[in-house]
């Protein structure tokens, strides 16, 4: 007798990968050019990596000991307790607050990297560097109690460098720019005892307390998971954003060009990739030079075409106007349009496969920081004390493999464009009034008499796990739909740029009535490009004086404000979400933490946490969805202000 | 057998360990240390995939008719009796992949090597010695247990006898309505 | 019956009628093996497992060990003997005339200081060892005969392997089980290339699988596995990879609605 089987024969719908959900036209010729030329790249191993490690996606693997590793069993019939007598909870939180560590200390290592070499210009070491913004330096040197009086530049700078520096070793006290918050947040973290007080001790500290034995109650661990953020956010990360405005200038609103299409057949294309602006402002000079504009004319190029991805093109965006080749997820495939001649790489997000990708065509991966690098690569380390001198090597070296381009192999996505950046929270109201300082008085009386619903800051990375970008457009749409300004940095305003969002025509395009009508009196699109990754602590400042400005909340808590990073990625993604938290700003993460495999801890970061430090975490994958938990806090935040309804009603 | 496989698809979590440690359980050193460094390295004979969210470990599920038993023209392939594995005699495999043609459910491939085919055993080695299947001794999360008959027929019955020896959780539900 | 055998000098019991190189299996006494192969009828045509044996009078011969039965109780038999290895070079010298890829039998010619001819010298195409195990195995375990062997070819000094490439189903058996490698299967484009000693090639168009569209089969092997199958074989046009699919699907639609 035949067989009973399990299965008839059936029309099978094969499963959706994550290269189906792409929607950006670039990102999806990008990827069908990688996949005809055979090269790795990030959807494929997505896909050959599933099922991705359920124990690993709930936070129940532990492997910080060599009783281990271990993993708790979610439905309660394996282990129940690490072998060294751990919890679900104690794992979870560990996992979670290493994490944030490793993210913050992205942030301010960046930072230290930028006072670091603040200092070397101001001892005369490094003559490539300049002060870009006087009026900048004075103003954060005063708060930091540096003499100004009668001082000239350097010495003011050395002094700065000097006592940010020591902000790194300092060992008690509290950090500089806690001081910078409202009133309300300094002294929740100071009554939890949360308030950071040195940059490196919170980020050594974390790594002792999730060792073995140490640390095992997870309100103590998250505790100092908050604090080493708050060291990040208003220690690490603002420093960073400070100096490089002091170095670099501080942006103002300018016009660029962004995505694949930016490459160009006829020029020396020169990416630069990474996070650190010492580096990728370097390479500009270096590229923007007469003599090595001669040399790349030499060889048969019209010039060199320097274009930035992920945060180091967000730095030279917001400065420089340069075009933006892509955000995170698209890297290999700028390598893959086989127009790249050299990509220059410094710290954070640089995919270790690019140097197999290039090994397709004639791109150069050249890597430069002492920190950063990858097999394959050629490294030319930049010395801060030549860093001209450097810049120009690499781009000798550019020019030299454009010599070896195949232009038969050359595929550029026909896809660009238009965006406005480089708004700070200084800037964004500046042109009102003639005033030396914006004043936020237009925003907050939008927001109190129901034009502006609220503010959000949607930030972030891209993950083939949600959109590859377009969570991000999708989610900022809804919410300027309903009347929400949105803040972006990061590859989430790139996301959103490469979709239009960010010209003035978007206004009217998707945003809603009532915030088209403040867009237009100001002059400001309903989405505002802040900058970089370091950047979200501009978020900080503009939310604080939000708060100065008054009529819209006593403390950042109370603000009709939300947050959220729809597709990250990064650890420092982790670190970012908790300095907001810790801020009291809610938060939204599209996919969640890794910390569903206990659910005492998940209760405390979506629910408990926010009588605690007014701000707390939600999870939604959808981004629409996404969008309307924030919007529901921010009716919520109106509510407890007595504000009036919105004036174009409720959708 | 007085003791079969059971599995739970909604507890997997997709860790994979249960194919780690089938490769292992069939690999010449039988462990993991060495196994990793054979010239042939072993494979697992069952694998793990997702389908939507939920990752499922996919057994041979040693079909009391089985289609490779029919199809064998060694009788490599054979069943010793109603209610116990079907077992690859590997010495008389010669690679001829009708067997993989056969197999309603794809649980069937050749080895790295191509000359073999890689089939599940229910690990009559290890069972010979008082040991569970190493999928079901290593699933962290029992997902896949090895449990007596009768347990497994206070949960589904126990008309999956007739046609299989591995249950899958409302397994024999799916079958009456697929009809065959 | 049961049977007390001695073989160099270990004592076993075997049952009567099992061949000495089954009656080793699973003892650490290793004989070596060419053209065997557990799915076929032994063959001796390697000649590499002779074995000596010891009858009553205390004579002794050589024998293949794959093919000769044990019958006798008390019966004798040497593996490393001196007559095993002549026999055995003998045996490499001729499997070795036609350099087959096989590095262990080169290992055991230098060992046993056997002189081989620098370049291949025939009837056998370079590297076959004339075992027949393709022929077996295709005429034989799978009736297709696709790929026969005639003894008295052989004897006439003439290649004794013959392949009828049209007939080919496409299975790939004959390539696995040939243990020189000179049957290959190639699977490139949506084509299986089979290709015999060198000599004969053919090229079968794979199907195309209904659910996900990759080349899964040859039509001929699916053909076999169809006819043998009592009853239908449900999802015969669909790949492994999406029949296990539609097996999870059922398996977990509970879950998943």
């Amino acid at each position: 007798m035949a067989q009973k089987t399990l299965v008839e024969e059936q029309v099978l719908i094969q499963p959706l990968q994550a290269k189906d959900r792409i929607l950006d036209e670039a990102t999806r010729e990008g990827l069908e050019r990688a996949e005809e030329v055979g090269t790795t790249n990030v959807w494929e191993r997505f896909e050959t990596m599933q099922p991705q490690c359920g124990f690993g996606k709930l936070g129940l693997c532990c492997k910080n000991c060599n009783l281990g590793p271990c993993r708790i069993d979610p439905f309660g019939m394996g282990a129940q307790r690490g072998v060294c007598g751990a919890t679900a909870a104690t794992i979870v939180a560990r996992n979670l607050a290493r994490k944030t560590a490793a993210g913050a200390a992205c942030h301010s290592d960046h930072g230290r990297h930028m006072v670091h070499t603040m200092l070397m210009m101001a001892e005369g070491e490094a003559e490539d560097y300049h002060i870009g913004d006087p009026a900048k330096l004075r103003t954060v040197a005063e708060e930091y109690g540096v003499e100004l009086d009668g001082r000239d530049d350097r010495a003011i700078a050395r002094d700065l460098a000097e006592a940010m520096l020591a902000e790194f070793g300092q060992q008690h006290g509290e950090l500089n720019f806690v001081k910078r918050a409202p009133e309300g947040q300094q002294k929740t973290w100071r009554q939890l005892g949360i308030s950071p007080r040195g940059i490196d001790l919170e980020l050594v500290e974390i790594l002792h307390r999730t060792h073995i034995g140490v640390d095992n109650e997870y309100h103590s661990l998250l505790s100092s998971a908050m604090r080493a953020a708050l060291s990040d956010g208003w220690g690490g990360s603002m420093i960073a954003t400070e100096v490089s405005d002091i170095l670099f200038g501080m942006p103002s609103p300018v016009r660029a060009v962004i995505n694949l299409g930016v490459l160009r057949e006829d020029q020396v294309n020169v990416v630069v990739h990474g996070h650190v602006p010492l580096l990728s402002e370097m390479v500009l000079a270096a590229a923007q030079s007469p003599d090595m504009i001669g040399l790349a004319k030499e060889k048969g190029a019209t010039g060199i075409n320097v274009v930035g991805m992920c945060c180091t093109a967000n730095e030279l965006l917001m400065r420089q106007g340069i075009p933006v080749a892509g955000s995170f997820i698209q890297q290999e495939l700028a390598i893959a349009t086989g127009a790249v001649d050299a990509m220059i790489v410094d710290v954070q997000c640089i995919m270790p496969s690019l140097p197999v990708v290039a090994e397709c065509f004639h791109t150069k991966v050249i890597s430069t920081d002492p920190r950063g690098h990858f097999e394959g690569a050629e490294h030319i380390e930049l010395d801060e004390s030549r860093a001209l001198e450097i810049a120009k090597e690499i781009i000798r070296r550019g020019i030299e493999a454009y010599g070896e381009r195949n232009p038969d192999r050359v595929r550029i996505p026909d896809e660009r464009m238009d965006l406005i950046a480089g708004f700070t929270t200084e800037n964004i109201f500046h042109h009102l009034g003639g005033r030396f300082r914006g004043s936020y008085r237009p925003l907050n009386d939008g927001i109190i008499a129901g034009r502006i619903r609220g503010v959000a800051g949607v930030v972030g990375c891209d993950n083939p796990k949600n959109m590859s970008g377009s969570a991000h457009v999708e989610m900022v749409k809804e919410l300027i739909k309903h009347d929400v300004a949105v803040l972006q940095t990061g590859c989430s305003a790139l996301a959103c740029a490469r979709a239009g969002l960010m010209q003035p025509e978007a206004t009217f395009e998707y945003a809603g009535q009532g915030l088209q009508e403040i867009c237009e009196t100001v002059g400001i699109p309903p989405v505002l490009h802040l900058g970089s990754c370091v950047d979200n602590s501009r978020i900080l400042t503009a939310a604080t004086e939000m708060v100065k400005e008054g009529g819209v909340g006593n403390d950042i808590s109370e603000l009709p404000a939300a947050g959220a990073a729809p597709e990250w990625m990064s650890e420092k993604a982790i670190a970012i979400g908790w300095y907001f938290v810790a801020s009291g700003v809610f938060t939204v993460f599209g996919t969640p933490l890794n910390v569903l495999g206990s659910p005492p801890v998940t209760r405390y970061l979506t629910d408990e946490l926010e009588g605690i430090v007014g701000g707390k975490w939600a999870f939604e994958s959808d981004p629409v969805k996404a969008a309307h938990l924030m919007i529901d806090h921010i009716n919520k935040k109106r509510e407890a202000l007595h504000l009036r309804p919105m004036m174009y009603g409720e959708e | 057998m007085e003791r079969t496989i059971y599995v739970e698809p909604e507890r997997c979590l997709g860790c994979s360990s249960c194919e780690l440690a089938c490769a292992v359980a069939h690999s010449q050193s039988g462990e993991l240390f060495q196994a990793i460094r054979e010239n042939l390295l072993s494979e697992p004979r069952l694998q793990v995939e997702v389908v939507g969210d939920q990752p499922l470990p996919l057994h041979c599920l040693h079909c009391e008719d089985a289609p490779c038993v029919q199809v064998c023209p060694t009788e490599a392939m054979a069943k010793t009796g109603p209610g116990e594995p079907v077992i690859c005699d590997r010495e008389r495999c010669v690679g001829c992949s009708l067997c993989v043609l056969a197999c309603p459910y794809g649980v069937l491939r050749l080895d790295r090597g191509g000359k073999k085919v890689l089939k599940c055993d229910l690990c009559i080695g290890r069972l010979g010695q008082g040991l569970e299947p190493a999928c079901a001794e290593a699933c962290p999360s029992s997902a896949i247990q090895f449990l007596p008959l009768e347990e497994i027929d206070q949960r589904e019955g126990d008309g999956w006898r007739k046609e299989f020896l591995i249950v899958y959780r409302g397994q024999a539900a799916l079958i009456s309505q697929a009809g065959g | 019956m049961a049977l007390r055998i001695t073989i160099d000098g270990r004592e076993i019991r075997v049952e009567t009628g099992t061949t000495i190189l089954e009656a080793v299996e699973g003892l650490d006494i290793h004989i070596p093996t060419l053209c065997y192969h557990g799915g076929a009828r032994p063959y001796r045509a390697c000649q590499i497992c002779r074995v000596e044996i010891e009858d009553e009078q205390g004579r002794r011969r050589v024998a293949s060990a794959c093919t000769m039965p044990v019958r006798r109780e008390g019966q004798q038999v040497y593996t490393r003997s001196e007559a095993v290895l002549e026999a055995r070079r003998e045996a490499l010298q001729s499997l070795l005339a036609s350099h087959p890829k096989v590095d262990w039998l080169w290992e055991m010619a230098e060992e046993l200081g056997v002189a081989i001819p620098e370049s291949p010298v025939g009837p056998a195409p370079e590297g076959c060892i004339l075992c027949g195990l393709c022929a077996r195995t295709c005429s034989e375990v799978l009736g297709i005969e696709a790929i026969t062997y005639d003894r008295h070819a052989l004897g006439d000094g003439e290649l004794p392997l013959r392949v009828d490439p049209s007939a080919c189903i496409g299975c790939g058996a004959c390539a696995a089980v040939c243990p020189t490698g000179v049957i290959k299967q190639d699977d490139r484009d949506g084509w299986r290339q089979m290709e015999w000693w060198g000599m004969e090639r053919a090229e079968i168009e794979l199907q195309r699988c209904a659910g996900c569209g990759e080349y899964f089969a040859s039509p001929g092997a699916l053909a076999q596995a169809r006819k043998r199958v009592r009853g239908s074989l449900p999802m015969s046009d669909f790949c492994p990879t999406c029949r296990a699919l539609a097996a999870r699907q059922k398996l977990t639609l509970e879950i998943r609605t």
